[in-house]
């Protein structure tokens, strides 16, 4: 009882005490991007937030953050509901630090985590979701490494759902490396990235909704994803 | 598309409002008040179409409660497919979006924990009508339960209900994880019998949430590192109020309300409803026994010293509301905008007040005179002075004291002038601070004035609660008016069934739900239908504004007591607020006073004691 308490989120977490499902969102801004690419990306984040904002309950219950990675790795916004949410207008530009994101985001999710309970509000498992359309520029350095044990661990002890999503011709192999082994990534079709959010925030609804234990029932995601043959 | 009910009747189905897991909702063309389920497992089964049959046939009263369906409807005229049913569209929001204090405040802003409590007892009352007609809700969460403005509430979502009829049991297939009692966390739900005690956690859960400001009773802060996520959480019996747990997971969140803010007797239910033994068969506190409570804390409330919308148990210590207030910073239950004064400040305290309010004034303050200590002082100190003009051997000699008594003299009137004029100046001084902290006070005393005159007007035709009375009746008609006008009659161009679907699904319905705010914040409503839909709400209030009549007597109507209560205690706090000022500002002159008194009290010492010599010397040969 004698703990500080940080000002801000303890409000919201003191006045909207239902439980959290948060999700932490790794956007590769990087050169790569530039072009048509960026700006489906911009409308498709625009309209997640806006989807996410109409569900009375899922805007109770969701937190969404988001991590950029480009000329550098950013928290382009910080845990919030989906309603109070300003989703930032992004550029292409720079390398591909994804393991850098990863550990980024990790870390933005264990403070919020960290939060959630000293305000005793109890939290489904929690989302981190990586769209990339490159190779990652940092595969020889130590933040790879943790990434990828991060993400294991995180799977392994339910603590985390990782999910990676391709965009164009980014490299598979590598990014499968980073996905947990039982969910590897999936191809995005084209620039779908409109599909794409509305399946995440669908899946986020009912993940929010009926609180996710073992089995996670999740909706098709042929409307984005393409079958590699 | 036309569907049939069992009548033979058709239907138009108009667009999709909702979308779920078995099926999707769609509007009835032209009937508002009925909405359609087609389920996606199209054409049923005998045996759903037997359940929902049973649904059809349950005794009329239960529907005051249940949503349940009127009729199957069918694809065609010779009713061969059944596709899904025909159910009463509920108004109402999900129970949720009142006991979360955010969507509290923005869907039930005038709920107070009263409101609370008897929406509590209203479910309670709704369990007891459901489990007396051997029906079992099943899967009872958040969402399946609408409550309307007034605090009564349905149950919807009735087709997963258990129920027995005629030696047949349909079961109820489903569950929320959230919701689901510790001994079936886990547990398959297919064709499982689900128990009144199983209902008895889902309804213990909801009335908790109501009573402790939207708080789970199985969430607090963890005690051990692991992840301890809802539903494990419920699975371990972990409720975070327990004052005695078998074993502590969890603490009670930091600012939620105390578990000793509602009585004993409740306190024990939620034990009974929570802990681990209340698996076993009919442990769990039943409907009737929280009517009962429910009601006795009903009839044990009391207001708050600091608010009139803090209501809570009489018997807590401090008003939890005010603690979290100050704790978390999270107003719970603000006032909201016109909510009735606490009750000293009534009406009948107003006879004191405006007396008060005109006696109050700022005068000059008056020197006095100084004590009898300081005169002597002066007298001495005059005495030694002159002493010092002659030295004590030459006064003896007759001729030179005369000289000298001539000489002081002149001597001792420059003095006595130059003590005038000090003492004058004094009197400048204190005219000068009179004025200016008089200019301090004056904007106060006026107000405090005027304010009396309203608190004597209170009440006449020309006051400001009658005004009040006026307007509120005129926006109530208006209200009333606009709830009459349904959108799906009012032919706004490129207003088709698809966009009134959705308007019905985000609760639009009349012209009185419209706003500029709810239509652009509607997916596919751009700026010239929320245009035209915005013109068709103003032509109809212009239509009301031409033929609208106000009352001729409102000195009865009960919300003028209201409104004048509202103002008296506007005008009490606000005239105290002036007192306090003109106090201070009193006090402030007050002091500035005495130091140019003590100032102008020396003076005058000396001026007295020159004079009183100056006659003595002029008395002397």
């Amino acid at each position: 009882m004698d703990e500080q308490i940080p000002f801000f989120h303890n409000v919201q977490l003191a006045d909207n005490p239902e439980p959290r499902c948060p999700c932490v969102v790794v956007l590769d801004v990087s050169s790569s991007m530039s072009g048509d690419a960026i700006e489906a990306l911009n409308r498709g984040v625009g309209q997640f937030i806006q989807e996410l904002s109409a569900d009375s309950l899922a805007n109770r219950r969701v937190e969404v953050a988001i991590v950029t990675f480009g000329s550098s790795v950013q928290l382009a916004a910080d845990f919030t509901s989906p309603r109070s949410l300003i989703a930032p207008h992004f550029t292409a530009d720079g390398a591909t630090p994804m393991g850098e994101a990863v550990v980024r985001a990790y870390s933005v999710l264990e403070s919020r985590k960290e939060e959630y309970r000293r305000a005793g509000v109890s939290y489904f498992r929690p989302w981190m979701f990586l769209l990339t359309d490159g190779e990652p520029t940092d595969t020889h350095s130590k933040h790879w490494k943790d990434a990828i044990r991060l993400v294991h661990e995180g799977e392994a002890n339910k603590r985390l759902l990782f999910f990676g999503v391709a965009v164009n011709d980014a490299d598979q192999a590598v990014l499968n490396a980073l996905c947990p082994p039982k969910r590897p990534s999936l191809k995005l079709k084209g620039l779908h990235f409109g599909e794409l959010f509305s399946w995440l925030t669908a899946s986020l609804k009912s993940a929010s909704a009926s609180a996710p234990g073992s089995a996670i029932k999740l909706p098709p995601t042929s409307g984005w994803a393409s079958i590699e043959v | 598309m036309p569907v049939f009910d069992e009548t033979g009747r058709a239907w138009d189905l108009g667009p999709k409002i909702a979308a779920g897991g078995e099926g999707v909702v769609h509007q009835l063309v032209h009937s508002p008040e009925y909405c359609a389920k087609v389920y996606h497992a199209a054409p049923l089964s005998a045996f759903k179409q037997a359940k929902l049959r049973t649904l059809c046939g349950l005794p009329k009263e239960l529907r005051e409660t249940l949503a349940l369906p009127l009729s199957l409807i069918f694809s065609q005229k010779s009713r061969e497919q059944a596709i899904g049913v025909i159910l009463p569209f509920v108004k109402g929001h999900d129970i949720f979006e009142l006991y979360n204090p955010q969507s509290r405040r923005e869907h039930f802003q005038k709920a107070d924990f009263a409101f609370l409590v008897e929406t509590a007892r209203n479910l309670s009352i709704a369990f007891k009508v459901l489990h007396e007609n051997g029906i079992v809700m099943g899967d009872v969460n958040e969402q399946n339960i609408k409550v309307r403005p007034d605090g009564t509430l349905s149950l919807i979502d009735c087709d997963s209900f258990q129920i027995d009829r005629y030696g047949q049991r349909y079961h109820c297939n489903v569950g929320t994880p959230l919701w689901t009692p510790p001994e079936l966390q886990g547990v398959s739900l297919a064709e499982l019998e689900r128990t009144a005690n199983h209902d008895a956690f889902g309804l213990a859960q909801l009335i908790f949430l109501l009573l402790f400001a939207g708080r789970y009773p199985f969430a607090g802060k963890p005690l051990t590192s692991e992840p301890l996520p809802p539903e494990a959480a419920i699975a371990k019996f972990a409720f975070a109020f327990d004052p005695t747990p078998q074993e502590r997971l969890l603490e009670p969140p930091p600012t939620a309300p105390p578990f000793k803010s509602l009585p004993p007797a409740l306190r024990n239910l939620f034990l009974r409803a929570f802990r681990r033994g209340s698996q076993l068969h009919g442990a769990r506190p039943s409907p009737s026994e929280w009517v009962t409570e429910l009601t006795a804390l009903a009839g044990s409330l009391r207001q708050c010293a600091a608010s009139s919308a803090h209501l809570h148990w009489k018997g807590s210590e401090g008003c939890p509301w005010c603690n979290i207030l100050q704790t978390a910073r999270v107003e719970l239950f603000p006032a909201p905008p016109g909510a009735l004064p606490k009750r000293e400040d009534s009406l009948g305290l107003l006879n004191d007040w405006a007396p008060r309010l005109l006696a109050v004034s700022f005068e000059p303050l008056q020197f006095g005179l100084p004590s009898a200590t300081l005169q002597t002082a002066a007298v001495n100190a005059l005495e030694l002075e002159l002493k010092s003009w002659m030295p004590g051997f030459l006064r003896q000699i007759p001729f030179v004291q005369r000289n000298l008594n001539a000489s002081h003299l002149v001597e001792l009137k420059t003095r006595l002038s130059q003590a005038s004029q000090t003492l004058g100046h004094f009197s400048n001084q204190a005219s000068a601070l009179y004025l200016q902290n008089f200019a301090h006070a004056q904007p106060f005393l006026k107000s405090a004035h005027e304010t009396a005159a309203k608190i004597k007007n209170i009440g006449s035709p020309n006051s400001k609660a009658i005004a009040q009375v006026l307007s509120d009746h005129r926006e109530q008609a208006l209200q009333r008016h606009l709830e009459r006008q349904l959108l799906y009659r009012a032919q706004v161009a490129g207003l088709g069934q698809s966009r009134l679907a959705t308007l019905q699904s985000y609760h639009v319905i009349t012209a009185w739900d419209v706003t500029e705010s709810t239509l652009m914040a509607l997916p596919g409503f751009g700026m010239t239908l929320t245009r035209k839909i915005l013109q068709w709400r103003r032509l109809h209030e212009q239509n009301f504004h031409r033929s609208y009549r106000p009352p001729t007597s409102v000195q009865n109507d009960p919300s003028f007591t209201a409104a004048a209560q509202r103002e008296a205690a506007e005008l009490i706090t606000y005239g105290k607020l002036l007192l306090e000022r003109i106090r201070e500002a009193q006090a402030a002159y007050g002091s500035s006073f005495e130091t140019l008194q003590a100032a102008y009290h020396n003076a005058y010492a000396r001026w007295s004691a020159l004079e009183t010599r100056i006659k003595q010397l002029s008395a002397m040969p």
